[in-house]
């Protein structure tokens, strides 16, 4: 029998913090899940961290992406539920508990959202301004945040998979596109049940995409919703 | 003429679908394939009548068009997607009859759902003075 909740975990060279996100998993008050990483051709000791952790399904595949590294976890979820976890980044040991009993109270509800926060081993007042902004905005309510969510995995097949052309944005893409697509995207636990870390190197800043170029992927995703373009 | 709003409108245009963003307040605008065209050359500056000749060439095209084209400059005006700009020639460049086949009728849809999300993006700052475009750590 196929485990309740898949959460999935695409990583590319993220050996520092991988283990870490992995045992916030096991961890979980909540135990019908599978993990699955999706090592997108890392060239550091990905693969031999995995391993040290039985149950965990690991794919490797070429270098090729964000976007085909979550089109490839979602291929081999084997859930009714699908959570996302970003390498770098960790659950709070209630996490899947509580989104698996808000959904089960609410059969509408396709994805439901927790509150984010930033965390990080670099002082506030070290912080470049750019990192300033992150670990600031996940401080306030920001509610759309696509690994604090837990997904029905209906609705990936009903809105599509992620579009490849983008190398970062394409959960905010996502996201757009099934907010403009009609799906109610508003619900949301009020509780801080996901960790983002804020280091260096990561990509959101490292190759932060220019305001202009984040409007455009806006767009693109309001237009892919109105015509029905949902990449699988 | 016309040109865009750009301290508060992001536009861009794709396979013939226009889409208006007002980064200020997160609301989207949408039009017909042939609002799309006629949007498209508004905001390069092109003259109402070269637009509104063009489009008369596409058959079944209503002999008060132009009357239709001005409704439409009044709503673009009217949600801040157009200020006044220079004139730059052209628009009348032939437009396929395809584009027309909702109709001649230019509407101007406006969308909220997605306004949570762009307004709550922690990869950028909206500022209301300036803009989104203005990213503060390059300031």
């Amino acid at each position: 029998m196929s485990p309740r909740v898949s959460v999935l975990i695409p990583s590319w060279n993220r050996e520092e913090y991988l283990g870490e996100a992995i045992e916030s998993v096991l961890a979980q008050t909540y135990r019908d899940f599978e993990i699955v990483v999706v090592d997108d051709g890392s060239t550091d000791g990905t693969a031999e961290l995995v391993g040290r952790y039985g149950g965990v399904r690991y794919i490797w595949q070429p270098h090729s992406g964000i976007s085909a590294a979550r089109n490839r976890a979602l291929e081999e979820a084997r859930s009714e539920l699908i959570a996302w976890l970003d390498s770098d980044d960790l659950y709070a040991p209630t996490k899947l508990e509580k989104q698996v009993a808000y959904l089960d109270a609410h059969p509408e509800c396709q994805i439901v959202f927790c509150l984010p926060v930033g965390f990080s081993g670099i002082e506030y007042s070290n912080m470049t301004p750019s990192q300033q902004r992150l670990m600031d905005a996940y401080g306030a309510e920001y509610k759309r945040c696509l690994p604090a969510a837990c997904i029905r995995e209906t609705l990936f097949a009903q809105q599509g998979h992620f579009l490849p052309g983008y190398r970062r944005g394409e959960d905010t893409e996502w996201i757009a596109r099934i907010c403009a697509g009609g799906i109610d995207a508003g619900h949301c636990l009020t509780e801080r049940l996901y960790f983002t870390r804020i280091h260096d190197g990561q990509v959101s800043y490292q190759e932060d995409a220019l305001p202009k170029e984040r409007l455009a992927m806006y767009a693109d995703a309001i237009r892919n919703a109105k015509r029905g373009n949902k990449p699988c | 003429m016309y040109k865009l709003n750009d301290e508060k409108m992001f536009y861009d245009i794709a396979d013939g679908q226009a889409v208006v963003i007002n980064y200020v307040t997160g609301m989207y605008y949408g039009t017909t394939m042939l609002g799309s065209v006629v949007l498209d050359r508004l905001v390069k500056g092109n003259a109402p009548a070269e637009i509104a000749a063009a489009v008369k060439e596409i058959p079944g095209c209503p002999e008060d068009f132009a009357a239709e084209l001005d409704r439409f400059i009044g709503r673009l005006q009217e949600t801040e997607i157009l200020v006044p700009g220079e004139t730059v020639p052209g628009g009348g460049e032939p437009i396929e009859a395809k584009t027309a086949a909702e109709g001649f009728t230019l509407t101007l849809d406006e969308f909220a759902e997605v306004q949570d999300l762009i307004l709550a993006d922690p990869i950028h700052d909206v500022d209301v003075e300036q803009g989104w475009p203005i990213f503060r750590e390059e300031e």
